[in-house]
């Protein structure tokens, strides 16, 4: 067993991470020791990434233990750099955790400095250099054999490197080396991959004191909508995807996310649709002490087509249909609501489908047509979506039924027409093929029930099933 | 104060407030009780954008018979709530097949959009409802906008919510057996929202006894034996002809009941009435409940067999 993590108490007492822990406690025999629980840090890790959301949108991680920021234009909004840093470690003192932080040009030397620096260093512009060379090797993010491994030729600091010629180092410690140097000092580009997508637009409000109401969150919801209203009416864009992000005193962070069926730029709609969802959420949204940041964004965002009012109004009615689908999507999930749409397929629990009424409009297939002339209509009204099986009574070979029993009652049947042979596609051999029925019990009952599989051909005893109901 | 006049005077107070949630008069001002409304319909809510079309007043059948049991014969008003039941579950697609009869026969002006609301368990039990048998039945498919509540509280929230929508030409809530929260409060929500939108709004429930609503109709709907198809019988099938219901009108408040038999024809999209079959049908009396009913009633497997 290695120690993982110390406290500073016992750093003070001279133990290191990676020690044997049979070792630290030779040294200290009072040592407490508690087993390190990984997934547990992972949670807590990310947690903080969700509350460090509050300084830029722009969080990766930085295995193991960190967080980098890209806050290029976020720093103003705390009075500065300094004003940033200082905000970022107090609150996180707050929250019982003792952090490291640095600012700098360049992610690597901003990593180096918060792991090897004093705890809250700042670097000047253009002085990644100067900061990064009196650090030790290790702090370029190389791995611990690489370490070893220049350690045992002299170079032990960063500014060992800084004069060395380039190409015997590559060839001698790999690329990477260089790489890692070259991030730090500004003079190659590293990219932070953010945790969570980037939002389009965003809008956010701080409060000296937290609210807690659900209508303080919606009336700060609905003035943030009303900015990004009108920054969203620049770009010729609406919101099709937009995320509501409450940043709680102590933390944690809650987020509710409501998707729209067409571009929507109008405030009063955004906000009440965030009415809706938040109304949904209930007790799931726990205020606790309060939240003090409220950030709306827009995650995707598409052009606003232009609408034509026609004299019979019908643009009015689609338009105000389209703002239904939101209300409704924004409490029951977009997926609640929907439009049936044909398929091109003869199998009938697969013929029709419900598509979610907020996805664009695709090319329709067209209905199964089903004319007048041919007959009665031959297709239910309502489907069971899993065929019921029923016990029927029928002649052999292929008679219709003339008794069943389905959910325990039995029918006889008075009338029937069939068969209407529908067997599957071919690659979906394996499905016996239907005989459908339309029949009328005494009452006038009507039922679509089938027979699966042929007498004797695909299967020793058919099985029958009811699938639908007439009118 | 003698007790009793304090009792008259809370009695007309809760009246009061009755009727204007209703939207009727006050009471003791029209110097009467009981009054239908008289009246013209309100603007609808949120009226930010002018209404460029009138919905249709009245949904009639077609039929002068039905159409002739409501007042100034012209059929279902338009703005109002109307409940729509069948008594067992199996029964349910007559119940969907004559109301999407009665919305085929009447698309709305501008938008013919239909709200369509369905709790899981009236899903679970009676089937979805699909698409090539309301195309069959004239109905475009396309016009429908299905919901799929979870709960009955949702389904009546997504209601409301349709009737305030004016792109719609209606709006139908579908429940299972009894629902809980349909109640006599919760209906007359739902009527006031109809009456002042001028949209009818449906409710259908499957297996469930009469509740206590206040529709301005309430019919119990059930699958008739169908009218043999001419030119099948004369190939000599005997097969289930076009579709056909056997209704009563059970409440009316706008007219008389009534009980009829009644056809749909496929060629020209309009109700008929039909001829009362020749062979004798044993049928359950339609207007009254043969027994109490039960828990587990309108279930796919109540947890007693009903014997049969």
């Amino acid at each position: 067993m290695l120690v993982h993590a110390l406290d500073a108490e016992a750093e003070a007492l001279g133990l290191r991470v990676g020690q044997n822990v049979t070792d630290a406690r030779a040294a200290i025999p009072h040592l407490a020791v508690i087993e390190a629980d990984l997934d547990a840090d992972a949670a807590l890790l990310a947690s903080i990434a969700d509350w460090a959301d509050r300084y830029t949108p722009l969080v990766g991680f930085a295995p193991p233990d960190g967080l980098l920021l890209d806050i290029t234009g976020c720093a103003h909004l705390f009075g500065g750099e300094a004003g940033l840093l200082a905000d970022l470690l107090g609150r996180l003192r707050g929250l019982g955790i003792e952090p490291c932080a640095a600012i700098a040009d360049t992610a690597g030397a901003a990593a180096a400095l918060a792991r090897f620096g004093d705890g809250h260093t700042i670097v000047p512009p253009g002085g990644a250099r100067a900061a990064v060379a009196p650090l030790p090797l290790a702090a370029l993010r190389l791995e611990a054999p690489l370490v070893a491994a220049l350690a045992r030729t002299g170079l032990k600091r960063v500014g060992d490197l800084l004069g060395m010629p380039r190409a015997p180092l590559a060839a001698r410690f790999g690329k990477i080396l260089l790489t890692r140097l070259d991030q730090a000092l500004g003079l190659m580009d590293e990219a932070i991959s953010p945790r969570l997508p980037l939002p389009a637009l965003l809008a956010e409000r701080r409060f000296a004191e937290p609210i807690a109401g659900l209508d303080d969150v919606l009336a700060a919801t609905q003035s943030l909508a009303a900015t990004l209203g009108d920054s969203l009416a620049r770009r010729g864009e609406g919101a099709r995807l937009m995320e509501l992000a409450l940043f709680r005193v102590d933390g944690a962070v809650s987020r509710a996310r409501v998707g729209t069926g067409r571009p929507l730029r109008d405030p009063a709609l955004m906000a009440s649709l965030f009415a809706e969802r938040l109304g949904r959420m209930g007790d799931d949204l726990d205020a606790g002490f309060g939240w003090d940041l409220v950030r709306l964004s827009v995650v995707e965002s598409a052009p606003e087509d232009a609408r034509q009012i026609d004299l019979a109004g019908r643009a009015a009615a689609e338009a105000d249909i389209a703002e239904l689908v939101d209300r409704l999507g924004a409490r029951l999930g977009l997926g609640a609501v929907g439009r049936l749409v044909a398929r091109d397929t003869h199998r009938p629990e697969a013929a029709a489908a419900v598509r979610p009424a907020a996805a664009p409009l695709a090319p329709a297939h067209p209905w199964l047509d089903i004319d007048p002339e041919d007959g009665p209509i031959a297709r239910p009204l309502r489907l069971f979506p899993v065929p019921e099986a029923v016990e029927a009574v029928a002649e052999v070979p292929d008679g219709p039924p003339v008794r069943f029993r389905w959910r325990r009652t039995l029918y006889a049947v008075a009338r029937a027409e069939g068969p209407e042979r529908i067997a599957a596609e071919w690659w979906r051999s394996d499905e016996p093929t239907r005989d459908y029925y339309r029949v009328e019990d005494e009452t006038g009952r009507r039922f679509w029930i089938f027979r699966a599989g042929l007498f004797g051909l695909e299967l020793a005893e058919p099985r029958w099933f009811v699938h639908g109901l007439f009118a | 104060m003698h007790p009793d006049s304090a009792r008259a005077e809370r009695i007309a107070d809760l009246r009061r407030q009755i009727a204007g949630l209703e939207g009727r008069p006050d009471p003791i001002l029209a110097g009467r009780i009981i009054g239908e409304p008289a009246g013209t319909p309100t603007p609808p809510r949120n009226g930010t954008r002018e209404d460029t079309r009138a919905a249709p007043r009245r949904l009639a059948f077609g039929i002068a018979e039905i159409d002739a049991a409501f007042s100034g014969e012209g059929g279902l008003a338009a703005g109002a709530l109307h409940h729509l039941r069948t008594a067992e579950t199996r029964g349910a697609g007559a119940g969907a097949g004559f109301l999407a009869a009665l919305l085929a026969r009447h698309a709305g002006a501008g938008s013919d959009a239909v709200l369509w609301v369905a709790a899981r368990e009236a899903r679970a039990e009676a089937g979805g409802l699909y698409a090539p048998g309301l195309k069959a039945f004239g109905l475009d498919p396309a016009r429908l906008l299905l919901v799929a509540a979870r709960g009955e509280a949702d389904a009546l929230w997504a209601i409301e919510e349709g009737l305030a929508c004016r792109g719609l030409a209606g709006v139908v809530g579908e429940f299972q057996g009894l629902p809980k929260h349909i109640d006599l409060t919760a209906t007359r929500r739902l009527a006031l929202r109809a009456r002042e939108g001028g949209r009818p709004v449906f409710l259908l429930t499957h297996g469930g006894p009469p509740m206590v609503t206040a529709a301005a109709t309430r019919w119990l709907v059930a699958p008739g034996p169908s009218p043999p198809d001419p030119e099948l019988a004369e190939a000599g099938f005997d097969a289930p002809g076009d579709p056909a219901w056997s209704l009563a009108l059970e409440k009316n408040r706008d007219g008389r009941t009534g009980r009829w038999l009644i056809a749909w024809s496929r060629h020209d999209h309009a109700f008929r009435l039909a001829e009362p079959p020749a062979r004798p049908v044993a049928a359950a009396p339609a207007d009254r409940q043969a027994r109490p009913p039960a828990p587990g009633d309108g279930l796919a497997h109540p947890s007693l067999g009903r014997a049969s």
